[in-house]
């Protein structure tokens, strides 16, 4: 697994963190809230920014987990969005949710991580898997939790193989199970082109796996 | 194929992901630790994607109304409800661990560049004024301050050394007994958390000279940045050791806690933070440590009440309230 380089050199010292706050946020509604958390943070309020980092990033690491399918390169990922998003706070206009702001970031920083980490076609990887895979099925009482395991690690090496357009869109909406609006609004495409590339995705996986022999294995 | 398991499967991750959302906030753990990167020049958002895609004839199906069934079994489907399930317990997993330490904004290298630039040449300018009106002067205090750090040098390795100059160092450096039996770089001790008893004033000092744990601290990120996390840990272990409470040394815990929790070590990164907290009671990432620790103590709130007597406007406390309250 790749991971990203530590750059000490290109950060910015910053307040210590947790210490108390400037200011209280005393604001019920979770929007509004946010918001002047986002007002502050956008005039270099590091607790206003802990609070943010805080409140999403179980939310944006869910959202990359299910990009890469693995959660220690997830964390990496995440923490390189936030450092991006500290850093471009000031681009953020508020015309869309502050959280759907960050995962557009997290695409980017994920994006980026699939085209440093391209490594040619891996089909052996994948028929040793798909093998895996159906020997662990056939295997008499079997874990389930082991089972998912493998269909995830088949999965991920198959939307490997996808061009990313494609892949995003399955991801967002198939896997992560994102609405029609979210899913394309996030990846600034038409709903119609979504459910176009989501489709070709699914043929093209159903392809492979049948190449794979999956198909006669998994019935 | 595959529908009774799948509905299973479903079931699970709904299951997983209700619980998830009624887990307590994590925290924000640790420190400014990590900063990685290469400056990006990344969009803000996501830019937009070409739309090929949308060429006209293209062919557009609703995946809203794809009827998943009752087409027949698709292989797909089995993947995707394993890989969900999976996923999600990846991330309900993750949620039982502190966050990681918030990273530090990355700052533009052209900015930095121009920073760096700019403040050099402000000092040339300055030196060149200066010595331009004064260099005789200069040149002789130049001279003075040698001969007074050469004098700092030996009294750091002579006993009797004048008080003023042995003064600044706390540790003093054992170089001779390193080298006939050189100790292995081990972690500090773990403790107990300690109260926050103001530490002696003698231990604040660095024990190694600045120079010589920055030059420690840029070593070990140079192979953290190669890959080599562990040599990257032994040699932040060497800036804690060596460091006392300086902030160096402060900030070489962060980074520390950063490498455990990167090898996915809790117990070595709870064992870290004790160690900090003796060190630094009241540190940069202190309130980090002791909401990490109490999430592990199990102690029926008992942590938390201390957490919320020691941090009473801490990041944790909505959370340690939620912890001691009815009990």
């Amino acid at each position: 697994m790749s991971r990203l380089p530590t750059d000490p050199a290109m950060v910015v010292p910053l307040r210590p963190v947790g210490r108390a706050p400037s200011g209280p946020i005393a604001v019920a509604d979770p929007r509004e809230r946010t918001e002047a958390l986002v007002a502050r943070a956008r005039q270099g309020d590091l607790d206003a920014w802990s609070r943010l980092y805080q409140e999403t990033f179980d939310g944006l690491l869910k959202h990359v987990c299910y990009l890469t399918g693995d959660a220690a390169l997830a964390e990496d990922l995440v923490q390189d969005a936030y450092a991006r998003a500290m850093t471009n706070v000031k681009q953020y206009d508020g015309r869309a949710s502050f959280m759907g702001w960050l995962r557009g970031i997290a695409l980017n920083v994920v994006r980026m991580h699939w085209r440093r980490s391209r490594s040619g076609d891996r089909a052996a990887d994948r028929l040793r898997v798909v093998a895996e895979v159906t020997e662990a099925g056939a295997a008499a009482g079997v874990d389930t939790v082991h089972l998912q395991d493998q269909r995830m690690r088949l999965l991920y090496e198959l939307l490997a193989t996808l061009p990313e357009n494609l892949r995003e869109a399955f991801v967002l909406r198939e896997l992560e199970g994102l609405s029609p609006e979210e899913a394309a609004a996030q990846l600034g495409i038409t709903e119609g082109n979504l459910a176009v590339r989501a489709s070709r995705a699914r043929a093209r996986l159903r392809a492979e796996l049948e190449k794979l022999g999956w198909t006669e294995a998994a019935t | 194929m595959s529908g009774d398991l799948l509905d299973g499967l479903v079931t699970d991750a709904r299951a997983s992901l209700e619980r998830a959302r009624r887990a307590v906030p994590p925290d924000f753990a640790a420190v400014l630790a990590k900063a990685r990167a290469e400056q990006p020049d990344l969009p803000a958002v996501a830019p937009e994607l070409d739309d090929a895609d949308d060429e006209p004839g293209a062919e557009v199906v609703d995946i809203r109304q794809r009827p998943r069934v009752a087409a027949g079994p698709d292989p797909v489907d089995d993947l995707v409800d394993g890989a969900r399930g999976s996923i999600e317990r990846m991330v309900e997993q993750r949620r039982m661990r502190p966050i990681p330490p918030m990273p530090r904004p990355i700052v533009p290298r052209r900015r930095l560049a121009l920073v760096v630039g700019a403040a050099g040449l402000l000092a040339a300018a300055l030196v060149a004024t200066f010595a331009g009106v004064r260099w005789v002067e200069h040149a002789q205090q130049l001279e003075a301050d040698a001969t007074h750090a050469q004098a700092a040098q030996v009294g750091q390795a002579q006993p009797d050394a004048p008080a003023d100059v042995v003064d600044v160092v706390v540790e003093p450096e054992r170089p001779r007994v390193r080298a006939s039996a050189p100790p292995p770089e081990e972690e500090p001790e773990p403790v107990v958390v300690p109260q926050p008893e103001p530490a002696p004033e003698r231990a604040s000092k660095p024990a190694t000279p600045p120079d010589r744990l920055r030059a420690l601290s840029e070593q070990a990120r140079t192979l953290w940045r190669d890959g080599d996390r562990t040599g990257a840990e032994a040699k932040f272990l060497q800036v804690v050791n060596q460091g006392g409470r300086s902030s160096l040394a402060e900030l070489a815990w962060g980074d520390l806690f950063t490498l455990a929790r990167q090898q996915g070590d809790d117990a070595r990164l709870a064992k870290r933070w004790r160690s900090y907290l003796a060190r630094f009671p009241k540190g940069r990432y202190a309130d980090d440590a002791r909401a990490g620790l109490c999430r592990r103590a199990g102690d029926g709130g008992q942590c938390w009440r201390d957490y919320l007597r020691d941090f009473p406007r801490g990041s944790y406390r909505a959370e340690a309230s939620a912890n001691t309250e009815g009990r």
